[in-house]
């Protein structure tokens, strides 16, 4: 029977179901085979089509970027003690498109890392093009936070992650903060410009300072290392544990930067600078800050710079929190983060005198043995409507007793023969060529250019008719370095460098070379090329040199705040008055007189009289840069005639 | 009759295409989770599948050397059996699982009854309209037969299995198709859905009654607006269509996607196992899966026609349609064009309930096919014998 099947089988016909079943079942194959062809479809165009994309998405999926940041170069004083060094911070970083439920993962992290949740956000925010990308969202967190974090992340926080970070670290503190600036995240305006360019969207840079100045040094090569990771974010390991790197790139450190301070003479200064401030309020002057500046008059390099009041650039580590900056921009800190000796503008009052001589001595205005009869007062010929007061009637002065004493009287008058020589702008000329009016050019960021006043700039200014005139009155007290006059703390030091080295221009600076951080060797030098001559007749400064000696000895206008001070220090005090303020206090010297070393600058706001607190802040300087040299200070405790 | 007969009488075409669906379901399988590190084995989910592939396989014979015209006449017991198992899930011994409860715990494995309502209902339906072909294509028949459809559908949304429900009112749609339901019933019906959809998705949620999930309407709008969120509802969409499109035409290779081997696919043993397939094996393996699908519905529908009884013409339809509605559904789901629903995909996502069940669905094919063949042989013979 089997076999008679099997031989029937070809010619066996099948009674089919009813045809309208039959039928309808075909319909069902037709359908299916439009489904299916609409996959097929699909299927072609997701792989086939699409694919090339499907395959970077899948690739951004599994493959991340772990950056490892180059650290940044040291700074060095110019004997290599480091003052800005760096230490391994952790860092806690937040990959957005790990994060399984943001609203809440970030709320947690918030409490743990002690971050508002809208700065986290805000950092996220700026990185929101590439989600693939770690965002770091809190540097150095504490060893507490770490391993409460290390342990959760796991389960917890994919996507979130701690990494070793280098941060800046200060081992003198807040010394020389101003000059050194500090770093920080680079921001969305500084992006677009083209001195950032190419740079990473969260690339700390320097954001002040030499940090800011010589970034381009100082900045290494950030590395990285490609991981492939699962879905929550787990680096894939190999058999022994090892995550497996798909590429690695070592970070290259950046270069170190020596620089012309010198940390000891920095502290000297810093120290110095706060006694003066202290001498200053103890005499019941505000003296809110000031200034102090020690330079080689040769060089122009700058040994020491100080600002006061000052802050510890460590509260920039790890991004500025809102309480710091808050206290940091309070009114009353008075601007801490102000670099006081370049920022700063301010009436240089008698140290112009200096400048006011040499102009007067140059364009032949001045015989150096005529005199002037100083009553105490002074009005310009045929106006005695407008009184110009002097500190003390001196009686019959010429120019060096004029300097010595710094009789205003005097320079009343050599004002007044530049305005009468046919409005001549002598003092405006010898200003600018000594660097006024202009940035001196030194190798810091921020630095005010200060203001040398004349006809044009008055016309400018001025809202009458008579307020844009150049008048008498505006040369006179040019001449005392009062009226419209303005300096930065680091201009006047220049200045004094030119007097100092024999009239040669200075350009001030503090960058000395760039080290290769691995081998020390220098690979760019730094220093600026000397600079000219300021083409004064070396026999007009030796007169100015000659009384700035006798300005800065017992007798003179500050009293013994010098005496017996070995070796012999040549300078000049300065009170400039303000509207509304109490008298600034300039002192400008340089020592030795014979052969100078060191130009010594100090300005102390509203802190009195140059003798008050200026001049007993330089003497304390000079005390340290001459240990052995001079004598105990008795005559400097004899109370100095008040002065200017 | 002997055993060879029935043996000879087999539809090999159809069941070598399902073994070879299972073969192919078991290596992806295999590929989506051996590299689990929380598996005590990496042939854990491959063992568990082989078991449930034995057992189904152990059923597929059984129900296909039965005369599946006896299980007409059960149509109550198996409607009463299969309602009180799906209220038993419904009871605290029933296993939830990722907020569904689905199982009741048998020991040695884990049943999921709405996985057994899909072939239950072919049956019971098949048989009520089987009874009902004598009568005109009456509004009757259709109601009744919706509402024994309405039973199992409910239930199973309760638990909730969202998807299971729409594999059985579309087995149902399709059953009164083949059946010669008139067109307006169809119209009616559809009209009636997106009345309901509008009322349970619009109208119902501002009064305060919310009917589906909040996580089953989330996907709904995700898959209406894909890219919303791409870390929520829409996350495993997203890693889904990139799985597959970045599959290509050839794939990264078994066991190389790193879509799955990384974990970024989501359910990748279950309802996403097509994603896997398409990022190992590419656009050719896809192809050569759907053209094992396609011998498998033309199988059935092939039975579907021959077969010599109305009863056996429905089942037989009934179970094509199952089938095409769950690959559609499920690769429709990982590609983005269809919302994800958590339908299996036949024969190859991970599940022992799913895997038995289609296996026996596999056997009623067979068995209808058995018998169309012995009463065409006796026909022929009489045939014979007559001429």
């Amino acid at each position: 029977m089997s076999s008679l099947f099997k031989s029937s089988r070809r010619a066996r016909r099948y009674e089919r179901q009813a045809p309208s079943i039959a039928f309808r079942a075909g319909m069902l194959g037709v359908v299916t085979l439009m489904l299916f062809g609409v996959l097929v479809f699909r299927l072609w165009f997701l792989q086939v089509i699409s694919g090339n994309e499907y395959v970077a998405m899948a690739q951004n999926n599994r493959v991340r970027f772990v950056p490892n940041e180059a650290p940044r170069g040291i700074i060095y004083d110019r004997n290599k003690q480091p003052l800005v060094e760096n230490r391994a911070g952790l860092a806690v970083t937040v990959l957005p498109a790990a994060l399984k439920n943001p609203a809440s993962e970030l709320q947690q992290l918030s409490q743990i890392i002690q971050t508002p949740v809208s700065d986290i956000q805000q950092e996220l925010d700026q990185h929101k093009d590439d989600s693939y990308s770690s965002v770091v969202v809190k540097k150095d967190i504490t060893p507490d936070m770490k391993s409460y974090l290390i342990e959760r992340i796991p389960l917890y926080f994919p996507g979130i992650d701690i990494k070793k970070y280098p941060l800046r670290s200060y081992p003198g503190g807040a010394e020389a903060s101003h000059v050194l600036g500090h770093v920080g995240q680079i921001d969305q305006q500084e992006l677009k410009e083209p001195r950032y360019k190419g740079y990473p969207l969260d690339a700390e840079i320097g954001k002040d300072g030499v940090e800011y100045q010589f970034d381009k040094y100082l900045r290494g090569v950030d590395g990285g290392t490609e991981v492939e990771v699962d879905a929550s974010g787990r680096p894939k390991t190999d058999a022994t544990g090892q995550p497996v790197d798909l590429s690695k790139k070592d970070a290259i450190p950046g270069n170190d930067v020596v620089l012309t301070i010198d940390s000891n003479i920095q502290k000297i200064t810093e120290n110095a600078l706060n006694y003066g401030i202290s001498l200053a309020r103890a005499k019941h002057y505000p003296a809110p800050g000031g200034a102090a500046i020690v330079m080689d008059p040769k060089s122009g390099q700058i040994l020491a710079m100080a600002s006061a009041p000052t802050y510890d650039p460590s509260v920039w580590v790890g991004g500025m929190s809102n309480a710091n900056y808050a206290k940091l921009t309070n009114p009353s800190a008075h601007d801490p983060m102000l670099n006081r000796a370049i920022e700063g503008q301010y009436p240089p009052g008698s140290t112009f005198k200096s400048i006011t001589a040499i102009a007067g001595l140059q364009e032949k205005l001045i015989n150096p043995a005529a005199t002037v009869n100083s009553t105490g007062s002074w009005h310009v010929p045929g106006d005695p409507t407008v009184i110009f007061h002097d500190w003390s009637a001196l009686g019959v002065v010429d120019l060096h007793r004029a300097i010595v004493m710094s009789c205003d009287t005097y320079f009343y008058e050599v004002g007044y023969h530049f305005y009468k020589d046919n409005n001549n702008q002598g003092i405006q000329k010898w200003s600018r060529i000594l660097g006024l009016g202009s940035p001196t050019g030194v190798d810091l960021p921020g630095e005010a250019a200060g203001r040398v006043p004349d006809p044009a700039w008055k016309r400018q200014v001025g809202k009458t008719p008579i307020d844009k005139m150049w008048l008498p009155g505006n040369s006179v007290n040019m001449a005392i370095g009062q009226g419209d006059v303005l300096v930065t703390p680091l201009q006047m030091a220049s200045v004094y460098c030119t007097i100092a080295n024999g009239g040669t221009l200075v350009k001030p600076h503090v960058g000395l070379r760039v080290e290769d951080a691995a081998t020390h060797q220098t690979i760019q030098d730094l220093e600026p090329p000397p600079g000219g001559s300021a083409g004064i007749d070396p026999h007009n400064l030796d007169l100015i040199k000659s009384a700035l000696i006798g300005a800065a000895q017992p007798g003179s206008a500050i009293g013994g705040v010098f005496a017996g001070f070995q070796p012999t220090i040549a300078g000049k005090s300065g009170t400039a008055q303000v509207a509304g303020k109490s008298d600034y206090a300039w002192y400008a010297s340089y020592a030795p007189a014979d052969n100078p070393k060191y130009v010594v600058l100090v300005m102390i706001e509203q802190g009195g009289g140059g003798s008050t607190s200026a001049a007993p802040t330089v003497r304390k300087i000079y005390e340290s840069l001459f240990p052995q040299a001079h004598p105990a200070p008795a005559a400097a405790q004899a109370p100095p005639p008040p002065s200017t | 009759m002997e055993f060879r007969t029935y043996l000879r009488h087999f539809d090999y075409g159809l069941l070598a295409a399902v073994g070879g669906l299972v073969a192919f379901g078991m290596v992806i399988i295999y590929s989506a989770t051996h590299s689990d590190p929380n598996l005590p084995s990496p042939f854990y989910y491959v063992r568990a599948q082989g078991i449930a592939v034995a057992m189904g396989a152990v059923l597929m014979m059984v129900f296909a050397l039965i005369d599946f015209r006896g299980l007409q006449a059960y149509r109550w017991h198996i409607f009463i059996g299969i309602s009180v198992l799906l209220v038993l899930v419904l009871l605290p011994l029933g296993h939830s699982a990722l907020g569904g409860q689905r199982w009741i715990p048998l020991g040695f494995f884990n049943m999921q009854p709405s996985e057994l309502a899909k072939i239950a209902i072919i049956l019971v339906i098949s048989s009520y309209l089987t009874d009902r072909q004598r009568g005109d294509l009456e509004t009757h028949t259709t109601v009744v037969a919706l509402a024994y459809a309405l039973v199992p559908a409910l239930l199973v949304f309760r638990q909730p299995d969202f998807g299971t429900m729409l594999v059985i009112v579309a087995v149902t749609v399709a059953l009164l198709f083949i059946y010669g339901t008139r067109m307006l019933h169809f119209i009616i019906m559809g009209a009636a859905v997106a009345v309901g959809l509008f009322l349970v998705l619009q109208v119902l949620p501002v009064v305060g009654i919310q009917i589906l999930k909040h996580y089953q309407v989330d996907r709904l709008l995700v898959f209406l607006h894909p890219g919303q969120d791409p870390s929520g509802s829409g996350y495993h969409l997203l890693q889904s269509k990139i799985a597959i499109g970045s599959g290509m035409l050839t794939g990264k290779g078994l066991y190389q996607g790193t879509q799955t081997q990384l974990n970024f696919l989501p359910e990748h043993h279950t309802d996403f196992i097509f994603s896997v397939l398409g990022e190992e094996l590419g656009f050719i393996g896809e192809a050569i899966l759907l053209a094992l699908y396609t011998i498998v519905i033309w199988r059935g529908l092939r039975i579907t026609m021959i077969s010599e009884s109305v009863f056996g013409s429905l089942v037989a339809g009934g179970v094509v349609a199952m089938f095409v509605f769950q690959i559609f559904v499920n690769i429709g789901m990982t590609v983005g064009i269809m919302p994800i629903t958590g339908i299996p995909l036949p024969f190859m996502s991970y599940g022992g309930s799913s895997m038995v069940s289609n296996l026996v669905a596999v056997g009623l094919l067979e068995s209808i096919h058995i018998r169309s063949r012995l009463i065409s042989d006796r026909r022929y013979m009489r045939a014979q014998i007559a001429g």
